[in-house]
């Protein structure tokens, strides 16, 4: 081709450059013709050598136009290449994912949200650095045993084909979980996988969208996509930790602690208040290591990994919690099956959240404990705003430490925040300070003495009887007004 | 009280007297009679002022010296936020109405530490350290009234003055409630008592208040004649009033006091 928007060729060796908004491309199919014309409409001589003569002559006219004949043969192999392709590759198509199931929990892809899915894939990603959990993944696919030389790449992770159609062979970007020969694939793909292959880039990285895809090809060097591919969502980032504004102070039963968030721009962000009996000033278990006394929720990491430490304490603390803490020791048997088997499914997430423990919140909203991955033993609250909040439920003359944690959308967790110690201590209100000096009100809507009683009935017919007075007068004196009103008129 | 009812007095008084110190005779001067006046059937009136309910009183009377109400929020007023719809029901000599209002008042303070005392009766609220700053306790009144209201407003219709003296009674029915730290209405025993009774309920009682409104058509007479042919409000004022309401039963949440606001008639 020649150089610039509009080209004639004058030579198989030369381009002429045409001004703008002349006619080239008429002229170069005329020249054409006219050339073909030329040579019909020759005289007929039937010596050999006129027509060897007309064959080279036809030939050489024809050589000038190779470039054309190539860029035509080029298109036609362009347009007709990947169709031939196609035709002649397997009908192997991905019908559905049908299930990923966890150790300990399926989840139906036909049912289940989105956010149920990531949800799911992190609250793993705590599993993942010990790759202890395994996934199962089931995908329904369209069989084709006819061809048996192609095979198929299931793979985890963001842009995993590159320009020529090649799996991207970079395990921190993408991860090939499963693989086959399609001729052997007479059912549904199955394959395990550890959660950590599921997150390509480690187990603790911003939030970003992953996929798992099926690729189908000779070889990983050039493949196909196949869709539909199963999208989720990975976030192992923990949000910034809050801010602790003030002492907290003990009141009745209840204690007052005050947080702020630590940043302003995080969404989707709540905080988790923990409350931790003390005693002789020391946490008072359950501790992840009974000789260390770490207590479960001392950072982000030992929440994740709490699994054998909580089955392994559980009956003392749920036991010691029972007999005095009053903030939480409902939930904390609920919660430790979730706890002990790292990940709990929905149905199990629906049911933690009934089980509401005895402390609430009370700051205009009140929370109940329905922690995934802080031990829910010292959860007191859950969805709480930043503020100054009244924990109640609480035990008088008990001395409690408070903590609050950050838990983003994906169940990311700050490092918890040492609010301060307090203990909660008897007090007097206003009703109890008036009824134990002998006040004689007894609260209640109706009247309270039967003189009280006639004497505000008798305010009120009289005040009935004066306002009827009053309409039925005005009513009139509108009717006389009206009246004379017409007589003028 | 008292000091609150002198301050109430001279407030009044004041008031009046700037009132009558008005250029009325060159507002007279300068205004034409109006020649239109939108009907005129209601009238709304925006009002705070300060109240301190009577809780203590009733010890008072019994001759005891208990001041549960002063022992935890001191001898301060919190603000009493009113609101009052009025219908006019005849204009001749004045005009007669009646109306309802509205209010809202709430107070809160450091709950008592009970401390070791045995007899609830001998806790100490004396002092930040008988105080828990992180408990509180707060009391709530809502005030509820049905009124008939005169308003002499001849001498602002006839004769210019701007001013309109009023009056109003009627019926007060005040919800009341305490709550302790935790936000829950208190619940609590009395003495020799086996129920535990909640900290709320509705007092039935009476109210009286008389008052002053100040007309402010007369500073801007065709800012008033605009405002009545736009949007038919006949007049709107300013006012003060003095307000006794008692409480017909306890705990005593009624009050003498003094209330201002602004109010249109329309």
């Amino acid at each position: 081709m020649c150089p610039g928007t509009r080209s004639e060729i004058t030579s198989p060796s030369g381009c002429r450059s045409i001004p703008p908004g002349s006619v080239a491309a008429p002229q170069n199919i005329r020249s054409i013709l006219s050339s073909l014309r030329l040579a019909r409409r020759a005289p007929r001589r039937r010596d050999d050598q006129f027509i060897a003569d007309r064959v080279l002559t036809l030939v050489a006219r024809l050589g000038r136009w190779w470039p054309l004949g190539l860029g035509c043969l080029a298109a036609f192999a362009g347009l007709l290449g990947p169709a031939a392709a196609q035709t002649s590759s397997s009908t192997f198509a991905v019908k559905q994912f049908r299930e990923v199931r966890f150790d300990d929990a399926t989840l139906d892809l036909a049912t289940k949200t989105k956010l149920t899915t990531e949800t799911l894939f992190n609250q793993v990603r705590c599993e993942c650095t010990a790759d202890r959990r395994r996934v199962r993944v089931e995908i329904e696919i369209t069989t084709d045993r006819s061809n048996t030389t192609e095979s198929y790449f299931v793979v985890a992770g963001a842009n995993c084909l590159d320009s020529e159609q090649r799996i991207v062979q970079d395990a921190n970007q993408c991860v090939l979980v499963s693989s086959g020969r399609i001729g052997n694939q007479e059912t549904n793909i199955v394959f395990e996988a550890t959660v950590r292959q599921l997150m390509p880039g480690g187990c603790t990285p911003d939030r970003k969208s992953l996929a798992l895809t099926v690729y189908v090809g000779q070889d990983q060097t050039a493949v196909r996509k196949l869709e539909p591919a199963l999208a989720y969502e990975v976030d192992g980032k923990p949000p910034t930790a809050p801010v602790k504004s003030a002492d907290p102070s003990g009141g009745e039963n209840l204690a007052t602690v005050s947080f702020k968030a630590g940043s302003t721009s995080e969404q989707d962000v709540r905080y988790q208040l923990l409350c931790a009996r003390l005693v002789d000033g020391a946490i008072a278990g359950p501790w992840r290591s009974t000789a260390s006394k770490t207590p479960i929720f001392s950072s982000p990491a030992t929440a994740c990994s709490t699994a054998s430490a909580s089955s392994a304490d559980a009956g003392v603390s749920s036991a010691a919690l029972t007999s005095g803490d009053g903030g939480a020791a409902d939930g904390g048997a609920t919660d430790a099956r979730a706890l002990d088997g790292g990940i709990a499914d929905a149905r199990a997430a629906e049911a933690r959240s009934d089980a509401a423990v005895a402390a609430t919140v009370s700051d205009g909203s009140s929370g109940s404990a329905s922690g995934l991955l802080e031990n829910p033993l010292y959860v007191c609250s859950d969805s709480v705003a930043p503020g100054s909040l009244s924990i109640t439920g609480l035990t008088d003359g008990q001395a409690y430490r408070f903590y609050v944690v950050a838990v983003d959308r994906a169940g990311n967790t700050s490092a918890p925040v040492d609010l301060g110690t307090t203990t909660p201590v008897a007090t007097q209100d206003l009703w109890e300070r008036y009824l134990a000096q002998g006040g004689k009100a007894r609260g209640g809507y109706g009247c309270a003495t039967a003189a009280h009683t006639r004497g505000g009935v008798t305010l009120l017919l009289v005040g009935g009887a004066l306002l009827l007075l009053a309409l039925a007068r005005g009513q009139r004196r509108s009717q006389r007004r009206a009246a004379r009103q017409g007589r003028r008129g | 009280m008292k000091g609150q009812l002198r301050r109430a007095q001279v407030a009044l008084l004041s008031f009046a007297c700037g009132a009558l110190a008005l250029p009325l005779t060159a507002a007279r001067a300068d205004t034409p009679r109006r020649s239109y006046a939108s009907p005129q059937s209601f009238a709304l009136e925006l009002k705070l002022g300060p109240y301190s309910p009577d809780l203590d009183s009733e010890f008072a009377s019994k001759g005891t010296t208990a001041t549960p109400f002063a022992d935890l929020f001191g001898g301060g007023s919190a603000v009493l936020w009113q609101t009052e719809f009025d219908v006019q029901l005849w204009r001749g000599f004045g005009s007669i109405a009646i109306g309802g209002s509205a209010g809202y008042y709430s107070k809160a303070a450091a709950a008592c530490r009970q401390g070791d005392a045995t007899d609830p009766a001998q806790v100490s609220c004396a002092g930040s350290a008988n105080r828990v700053s992180g408990d509180s306790t707060r009391l709530t009144l809502v005030p509820l009234a049905a009124l008939l209201i005169y308003r002499f407003d001849v001498l602002a219709d006839r004769l210019n003055v701007p001013l309109v003296p009023y009056f109003k009674g009627g019926l007060n029915y005040t919800l009341w409630w305490m709550r302790n730290g935790s936000g829950s209405v208190s619940t609590a025993t009395p003495p020799g008592g086996t129920t535990a009774l909640r900290g709320q309920g509705g007092n039935l009682g009476w109210q009286l208040a008389g008052g002053l409104a100040l007309r402010l058509d007369a500073l801007e007479p065709s800012a008033a004649r605009r405002l009545d042919a736009d949007y038919g409000v006949n007049h709107s004022y300013l006012f003060g009033e003095l307000v006794h309401v008692e409480s017909k039963r306890l705990p005593d949440v009624g009050d003498t006091t003094f209330s201002a606001g602004i109010a249109f008639e329309f």
